[in-house]
């Protein structure tokens, strides 16, 4: 598609702010004209968070959208805020832990389960790799290339645990 | 032409990143969202770069550290949100009373009180203009877009250094949040302070549009440096009033004779408009975006104000004289509005298009709606 406009939604703690920039610069250094938004509560930790992507091909008027063509959400909480936010035809991809919401006819669904094939099994770990494996799923429904996302997340301390959510992701 | 370099950046990166191109080297400010990156950013960098970053109890005092850092010859800034910019009005009247050159930068969000923090609104638009009390005026710029995040804070660094004041940049949480690619010039213009020649008085100036120079605390001069009325060499003066209107009106004068330089914005479309949009910051993007969805179907003529005061009358002028109708959109009650109308004049109708609270933009689909419907 000529643009993608993307939602991905969770709690603050999953790391939701952090799979928008992982995306975003990925996407950026593949020359993609690429707009991130992210929004989060005054509580941050617990509270809805989203990450908001523009990817084009051309410049991009305006980096804020009300309906997005794909939707990630990966929390219950997340869940009632985001739904009514996603296009009449868009694909929405939920964690195992949100299939039972009511979602709106027409829209393509894809549920796997994020959060529970990335838990450290730490006590208060609200899934916080989950938003990493999110983008190895949408990279294996070609939305985007996945070597980008591996290349950017292949740096830092936490590298090699995001490649695997990667990988994981692009599995399920 | 110098050469430009593609950057990465959220809106508050840029702001600090311009700081630091237009020769920022003094940060104090008190941490407070959505202003929080602004900061961070710094107090990584500045130290770098030799400068010097505090974190301050308050906010209160961090614009004073301001005020004495800037007559130290810093170029000093801070960035703050709502609450915070609240507690620097004392020192930002203070600072246009000693002409003092620093930055602040108000990355808006729900207000009054503590508001909704971190969520985006336009509510300090008045309070950037007349937050202080007193006759007093000061530059205020708002960016749109991450690049004139970076733009207009160079320009508010070189602006306070010129006319010797402190300057607003007035941005919101949806900007500072906002991450895009942003074109960065190898080099920037940096505007060098001017010194007394001879005997020249340092509170004083024959000339209104232009500032009087600014000694350097440590170089010799006896100098007193006052809140309270001073004549031209810094003298207390506390009942004439001739001196008191001498001295606010040229305040005023060094600010306003140069509004037509000061004057920024983008006005798209103005000349063939059937309905057009005054708007600032973030929802400045949306009313573009809007226009373009409307493409072929309503003629729409956009004025984004980048100059928020003194503000550009003349591109809303002349929309007024070839629309039908004028849209204000803003994250608030209606600020910019009041503007709008009192510029506007009757010359057509201006409606608003508001929303509060929650930190949602306003959506470029809901302005194509709300023009559409307008232009019949």
């Amino acid at each position: 598609m000529a643009e993608l406009r993307l939602r991905i939604s969770g709690i603050g703690g999953q790391g939701i702010v952090f799979a928008g920039r992982l995306l975003a610069q990925a996407m950026a250094e593949e020359g993609k004209e690429v707009a991130l938004r992210y929004a989060y509560g005054a509580e941050v930790m617990g509270t809805p968070v989203h990450s908001e992507l523009v990817i084009a091909e051309e410049a991009i008027l305006s980096p804020y959208f009300r309906e997005a063509q794909v939707a990630v959400i990966l929390h219950p909480k997340a869940f009632p805020e985001a739904i009514p936010l996603v296009a009449k035809d868009g694909l929405l991809v939920l964690d195992s832990t949100v299939a039972g919401g009511r979602v709106p006819e027409g829209l393509r669904v894809e549920v796997r389960p994020f959060v529970a094939r990335t838990s450290s099994g730490r006590p208060g770990d609200p899934g916080r790799l989950a938003p990493v494996a999110a983008l190895g799923f949408l990279a294996k429904l070609s939305l985007f290339p996945l070597a980008p996302l591996l290349r950017v997340a292949g740096t830092g301390r936490a590298a090699p645990e995001n490649i695997a959510a990667l990988n994981l992701g692009h599995e399920l | 032409m110098s050469s430009k370099v593609r950057r990465f950046w959220s809106g508050n990166i840029a702001v600090a990143e311009g700081a630091l191109a237009a020769g920022v080297d003094f940060y104090a400010g008190y941490p407070i969202t959505p202003s929080s990156e602004i900061m961070e950013h710094m107090a990584r960098e500045l130290p770098k770069r030799g400068g010097v970053f505090l974190q301050a109890e308050d906010e209160i005092a961090a614009i004073f550290m301001l005020i004495g850092a800037s007559w130290a010859d810093a170029r000093a800034m801070t960035a703050t949100s709502g609450p915070g910019f609240s507690l620097m009005q004392e020192g930002l009247g203070m600072a246009v009373m000693t002409e003092t050159p620093l930055l602040v930068v108000d990355v808006m969000r729900v207000g009054p009180g503590t508001g909704q923090a971190s969520k985006a609104a336009q509510g300090d638009l008045m309070q950037a203009r007349w937050g202080r009390h007193g006759d007093q005026i000061l530059p205020v710029f708002a960016p749109s877009s991450v690049q004139d995040c970076f733009e207009l804070t160079v320009l508010a660094v070189n602006t306070a250094e010129k006319l010797r004041t402190p300057v607003v940049l007035l941005s919101d949480e949806l900007l500072a949040h906002t991450w895009e690619t942003v074109q960065v010039p190898a080099e920037v213009e940096r505007v060098e302070r001017r010194r007394p020649q001879g005997n020249e008085p340092p509170f004083g100036s024959p000339e209104p549009r232009l500032p009087p120079p600014m000694p350097r605390l440590g170089d010799g001069h006896a100098l007193l440096v006052t809140g309270s009325t001073h004549d031209p060499w810094g003298m207390r003066q506390t009942s004439d009033a001739q001196t008191h209107r001498a001295l606010v009106e040229r305040l005023w004068q060094k600010i306003w004779l140069n509004r037509t330089e000061l004057s920024r914005y983008e006005a798209v479309g103005v000349e063939e408009a059937e309905v057009g949009i005054v708007a600032y910051g973030s929802v400045g993007r949306s009313a573009l975006a809007a226009r373009k969805l409307l493409a072929g179907n309503v003629r729409v003529g956009v004025v984004v104000l980048k100059t928020v005061w003194p503000l550009p009358e003349e591109p809303i002028v002349a929309l007024a004289e070839q629309a039908r109708a004028i849209l204000v959109p803003e994250l608030s009650l209606g600020q910019l509005l009041w503007d709008v109308e009192r510029i506007v004049a009757g010359r057509c109708p201006v409606l608003h298009f508001s929303k509060v609270g929650g930190g949602l933009p306003i959506y470029p689909e809901e302005l194509a709606e709300k023009l559409r419907e307008v232009a019949g």
